[in-house]
């Protein structure tokens, strides 16, 4: 297969951190001053261009990490990623990074903050028009003036996803966006991803620690062994069109046996 | 309610000065204290009223807060760009910053002999060590708050495209300003409390030398006079330019702090 027809690529891609520190942040465990932390071990997967891949895996084993190296705030100590068969140098603003903590900029309001994204690409006539656009889609066009502090985790997050969309990116990198929202929220948040996903058919790469949250979504879910990193399992879920009920069926086979991977007993 | 509220905001605050007065009255007028050493409230009031009517009140106010805006506008012209300059670049900063620390500490008034020999008599050297006053405090907390701001912030916005001016202007600018705004009270504060040392030397108006003046024709009324001014001054630009803590776009920052 010609190696242009994958969105993004990545091969064998090592991370290595080296311990700066002169005493371990957990003392139980004295890592010594120099000592190398293989953290991603010879990772390597392609994703299509329009695929909704979720990584999944315990904290600490690096997901982050690969989120970053992959987006392009960090790089790789061994191997190479490559979006579109270009090498990834740095971050762009064809791939967009949403965060768990909120990350619009809070002097700003809500609207600004939308238009702040869309001035890169849109006429100055059209930006205010363009903006509520932007907001109607997540369905806060009523919140053009509250500054971020103004507006609930979930409206934020939300917001967030607005600006993100409103630089026309190609690739979507989420990490755990929805983590420090409550459950009610995360779920209205699933679904609310899956509609704007409907709409504009982006790559996403999302991290999550919640096996539903993957199996609801994900095209592909790819489940990470703890460090040194490697894939421990690759799900194809692209069979399973949505709405999807991931209890029962063979969905919930796979949901049953994802949880088994991660070391989780789903049956309690 | 309302009455409440009054109560709170109106009286209680005037209620220690009162005390304080009665106290000081008293102590007076029993022979706790004498006269020689602490003038009575009465002829302090007199004082207070020759001064104003002579006109010198108004005028050194005048003079003295002259010297504060200018000594303290250069800082804050100069110390706000040059610290978000050395917080943005690293390698600056690890040149200049030990540089900054030592020069810090070293209070503006030790700047008084070289400060004459530069600048001559007037105002120049008083508005330069208010100018020293407010700008190393200042460029110190710019620095730190460019350190502080939110990684978050810087990122997002690298990747909405934002480098270079842009970067500096929309993002570094507005994430300090709460901090910023902070030292600017503070360092305003600094600069009237300077402001008065620095008068003591080569001017001859301004409460400071309205002090020192009045304390050598043995006038202590006219002393304590100059005292009761400058604090009321000092109140007055403090709430004057906590005025700039309430912009709307500045909320955050405060939210953040609880």
């Amino acid at each position: 297969m010609p190696s242009n027809q994958y969105k993004i690529e990545v091969e064998n891609v090592t991370k290595v951190f080296v311990e700066r520190r002169k005493r371990s942040r957990n003392s139980a465990k004295n890592v010594p001053y120099g000592e190398e932390n293989l953290v991603l071990n010879n990772i390597s997967f392609n994703v299509e261009p329009g695929e909704f891949i979720m990584i999944i895996g315990h904290s600490g084993c690096g997901k982050s990490t690969l989120l970053n190296i992959i987006s392009g705030f960090d790089i790789p100590s061994e191997g190479s990623v490559k979006v579109d068969g270009k090498k990834v140098t740095g971050p762009d603003a064809s791939r967009m990074f949403i965060f768990q903590q909120n990350s619009l900029l809070p002097w700003l309001t809500v609207g600004q903050n939308i238009q702040s994204a869309l001035k890169k690409r849109v006429d100055k006539n059209t930006l205010e028009e363009k903006m509520i656009e932007y907001l109607r889609m997540v369905d806060l066009q009523n919140f053009v003036n509250y500054y971020p502090h103004q507006i609930s985790g979930g409206m934020g997050r939300l917001a967030e996803l607005a600006r993100a969309l409103a630089l026309d990116p190609e690739i979507l990198f989420m990490d755990e966006p929805f983590a420090a929202l409550d459950f009610m929220t995360r779920c209205l948040m699933r679904e609310e991803m899956l509609n704007l996903m409907a709409i504009f058919k982006k790559t996403i790469l999302f991290i999550t620690h919640d096996i539903d949250e993957a199996i609801q979504l994900g095209d592909k879910v790819i489940i990470m062994s703890d460090r040194p990193s490697q894939i421990k399992k690759m799900f194809d879920l692209s069979g399973f069109a949505h709405p999807r009920d991931i209890s029962t069926g063979e969905l919930g086979q796979l949901r049953r046996e994802a949880y088994l991977q991660m070391g989780v007993n789903p049956i309690i | 309610m309302k009455y409440k509220t009054a109560l709170i905001k109106f009286i209680y605050p005037l209620l220690g000065f009162i005390i304080i007065v009665i106290i000081w009255f008293e102590a007076i007028n029993l022979g706790l204290i004498s006269e020689k050493n602490l003038p009575s409230p009465a002829s302090v009031a007199r004082g207070m009223w020759e001064l104003f009517s002579d006109g010198r009140l108004i005028d050194y106010s005048i003079a003295s807060l002259f010297r504060v805006t200018v000594g303290w506008y250069i800082a804050v012209l100069t110390a706000i760009p040059i610290g978000l300059i050395l917080g943005w670049n690293k390698g600056l900063q690890n040149i200049t910053n030990p540089l900054l620390q030592f020069l810090r500490p070293i209070s503006p008034l030790a700047w008084i002999p070289l400060a004459l020999i530069w600048f001559g008599i007037g105002d120049p050297p008083a508005v330069f060590l208010i100018f020293l006053s407010s700008f190393f405090p200042m460029v110190v907390s710019t620095v730190s708050a460019v350190n502080g701001i939110n990684p978050l912030y810087i990122r997002a916005a690298q990747n909405i495209g934002y480098s270079g001016p842009r970067m500096m202007f929309k993002v570094v600018l507005p994430a300090t300003l709460p901090s910023v705004i902070v030292s600017l009270r503070l360092s305003l504060g600094i600069a009237w409390l300077v402001v008065v040392a620095a008068e003591m030397i080569a001017v001859k108006s301004g409460l400071g030398y309205l002090i020192i003046d009045a304390r050598n024709a043995l006038r202590l009324d006219w002393v304590i006079d100059g005292m009761i001014i400058i604090g009321v001054i000092g109140i007055i630009l403090d709430k004057a330019i906590r005025k700039l803590e309430r912009l709307k776009s500045l909320k955050w920052g405060h939210v953040h702090a609880k």
